[in-house]
């Protein structure tokens, strides 16, 4: 380096400090947790981005028994059952197989809900919710 | 977003119609320039978004053209015959399973077969 850039170094430490801010930039807008998430946010409704934005969970309807689920923020026990006074019933966990980024896995998880309830929940497994964690 | 070139720019000359990244003060400003042209190009083919470890991998094709078509075709076949649910949704944002590729679908989404939690 000192060979390189012994003629000009204040050019050089620039040009390595604007690589470095550049690498940083672009590794954190597209790494997978970015990605999936941008993917996300696009496959929500309108309603469903902007109580991800303000809550970082969204409602989603089931699509056989109309019941509603709360899809958290996550990737394993993040959706929950609710009933009609908003309380949380009971946990379901089911995720895509394979190693995904949470916005992946949530997304996943409403396509299934919106699309095929019933298929979800025979896979899926029950777990009781501890009300002090999230409510 | 896809940047497809990039340059120096000294004081601060940009192009008009894109977007950039200033990194540093003084003269020397490192600009980069995002086509947008070049985005909107790949948008008006057809995508088929697959869910993977890096976030998705997607495949465009053009619609019109034959042989992309039929990849496209084998390439749905492949995806849903290993377990993949495929899912498209209309502009309000409504989501439905399509169990038979559509080549008039402008975006295709792939997840992997769910397993319970």
């Amino acid at each position: 380096m000192v060979f390189l850039f012994g003629r000009y170094p204040v050019e050089a430490r620039s040009l390595i400090r604007v690589l470095r801010r550049l690498s940083r930039i672009f590794s954190s807008r597209d790494n997978s947790e970015a990605r999936s998430q941008r993917l996300l946010r696009t496959w929500l409704t309108p309603e469903q981005r902007a109580q991800f934005d303000a809550k970082r969970y969204f409602d989603v309807i089931g699509c056989d028994s109309r019941k509603r689920y709360r899809i958290y923020y996550g990737t394993a026990t993040n959706v929950h059952e609710i009933d009609v006074a908003g309380r949380p019933r009971v946990g379901w966990c089911f995720v895509p197989d394979g190693y995904l980024a949470a916005g992946d896995i949530m997304l996943a998880q409403k396509i299934s809900l919106e699309t095929n309830e019933v298929g979800a929940l025979l896979i899926a497994n029950r777990f009781p919710i501890e009300l002090s964690r999230r409510y | 977003m896809t940047v497809t070139d990039s340059r120096f720019v000294r004081n601060g000359q940009k192009q008009p119609r894109s977007l950039g990244l200033e990194l540093c003060g003084g003269t020397s400003i490192a600009y980069f320039q995002i086509h947008v042209q070049a985005q909107r190009q790949e948008s008006s083919m057809a995508t088929q978004i697959v869910m993977d470890h890096t976030g998705d991998t997607r495949h465009y094709f053009d619609a019109k053209d034959a042989q992309t078509l039929a990849k496209a075709e084998e390439r749905f076949k492949e995806l849903t015959r290993d377990g993949f649910t495929a899912a498209v949704r209309t502009a309000a944002g409504e989501v439905s399973r399509v169990r038979s590729f559509d080549p008039t679908a402008e975006e295709t989404l792939f997840f992997p077969r769910l397993v319970g939690g």
